[in-house]
């Protein structure tokens, strides 16, 4: 019996796909081992929810809402075996938030409820999402609320000499302020901080029970200083964020913006050709996708 | 696969992927009981015994900068400065982001009298503390209280 969840394909062509069969491989091997050990329980082997993770966000990149709704709903009330680690309450959190934020969907994201693990580092991913959910769609007194839950979780970490996961949330401090000063239209304040989250992510390893991260701090940059209206700068910032975090819808979308607002159009062009390939079975209503299509057609 | 193999790999199975997951917990200790003893004689100001244990525990773990700062620390109570300079600068190397290597450099340098080079280290953890860090407001005071002194002598 193999058990191998992982984020493979992110590399290779077809991306996402073979993720997503190797992760589903890996949620049945895990429903088995629950069976056989905790029979009757309906317990599932808890690193179910790393696979679980990986498939939600490699549908999230191929537009695949539908597929990655229904494993958020799925995750929700299924139940983890014995042993649960910051990995396993990770992987549980972050579907659900990954949902909202690669769906740019604020008012979603500012809604989400946090789940009452005892891992700090795994409840900030809540906190994160809800903080720019609300930092977004306009309510700087509900962002301000969970940047101090975030700063407090931080302070805990780092009083309990856990300075990796201290780490971790600064960056996700740094990126909300970021976008809620963006929001109050202070612009030089939310570049200094949203910079300050991309260095200071690129600058750290990855842990693997977060390898894969919740959202790429330079795309978010990148998407940044496009809203300021610098699209040649937020082009070197994505395709920067490209070698961490390469096949991702919303970095090929924000490229080709990019691209194409600072005049390259021959390399606006190569990168929606990577947004069609990669969202070929997309089946949401993406407003990127339905650019997309706008796009499409009037190439022709 | 007889139910005993099947249990065993199960078993193997298990450990492997619980320990990939396990917590990190201390993730600045790293497991070395050399390193933490290293810590506890620095915290109890025996610097020739921190030296002696941090330098083995550096030689096991090459990348730690951690290791490198607090041993730059010790050899700068020693009053052996080549020493903490290098150890300090290596921690930076490993580190360039390292709170407590800037902190404490900027320090040796108010030690030897290099003003510029102190308010360097602090110009770094000003960049680099975007959000406010004790490591900031102690060279600082450092820096005004350094300030201070050399006003007063004639």
């Amino acid at each position: 019996m193999a058990y191998v969840s992982c984020r493979c394909g992110s590399k290779a062509w077809p991306p996402k796909k073979a993720s997503i069969r190797s992760n589903q491989n890996a949620v049945e091997i895990s429903k088995q081992i629950g069976a056989k050990n905790w029979p009757g329980t309906g317990k599932i082997f808890p690193q179910a929810s790393h696979a679980w993770d990986f498939m939600t966000y490699a549908y999230l990149q191929l537009g695949q809402d539908r597929n990655a709704k229904q494993l958020v709903d799925e995750l929700k009330v299924s139940q983890m075996g014995f042993y649960p680690s910051i990995g396993t309450y990770a992987g549980t959190i972050a579907p659900a938030a990954r949902y909202y934020l690669e769906r740019q969907d604020w008012k979603g994201a500012a809604q989400l409820q946090p789940y009452g693990s005892p891992y700090p580092a795994a409840e900030a991913i809540t906190h994160f999402a809800r903080a720019m959910g609300a930092a977004r769609s306009g309510d700087p007194a509900a962002a301000q609320a969970d940047i101090d839950k975030l700063k407090q979780l931080r302070e805990g970490l780092l009083a309990a000499r856990q300075p990796y996961w201290a780490e971790q949330v600064e960056i996700q401090v740094l990126g909300a302020i970021a976008w809620l000063q963006d929001g109050q239209g202070n612009r030089d304040e939310a570049l200094k901080f949203m910079r300050g989250a991309a260095d200071l992510e690129d600058s750290s390893e990855k842990h693997v029970a977060m390898e894969n991260r919740l959202y790429p701090m330079r795309e978010l940059l990148g998407d940044m200083l496009r809203g300021y209206g610098e699209p040649a700068a937020a082009l070197k910032e994505y395709e920067v964020s490209m070698k961490n975090a390469p096949n991702r819808l919303r970095g090929y979308y924000g490229a080709a913006k990019a691209a194409a607002d600072s005049g390259q159009a021959k390399r606006a062009s190569g990168y929606y050709g990577q947004l069609a390939r990669l969202t070929r079975d997309a089946d949401g209503d993406r407003a990127e996708i339905v650019e997309l299509k706008q796009y499409l057609a009037s190439a022709r | 696969m007889s139910d005993r193999l099947r249990r065993a790999a199960l078993a193997l199975l298990l450990s492997g992927a619980l320990a990939a997951l396990a917590d990190p917990g201390d993730d600045e200790g790293s497991g070395d009981p050399e390193y933490a003893r290293g810590r506890q004689a620095i915290e109890a100001k025996d610097w020739q015994g921190a030296v002696r244990l941090l330098s083995s525990a550096a030689l096991r773990d090459t990348r730690n900068a951690d290791i490198q700062n607090y041993l730059g620390y010790a050899y700068r109570n020693l009053g052996e400065m080549p020493l903490a300079f290098k150890h300090y600068s290596r921690a930076l190397q490993l580190d360039p982001r390292h709170r407590g290597a800037h902190e404490y450099l900027g320090e040796a340098y108010l030690m030897i009298g290099n003003l510029g080079k102190a308010e360097e280290h602090l110009a770094a953890l000003r960049r680099i503390c975007l959000l406010p860090c004790a490591e900031y407001g102690d060279l600082e005071k450092k820096l005004a209280e350094y300030r201070k002194a050399s006003a007063l002598r004639p």
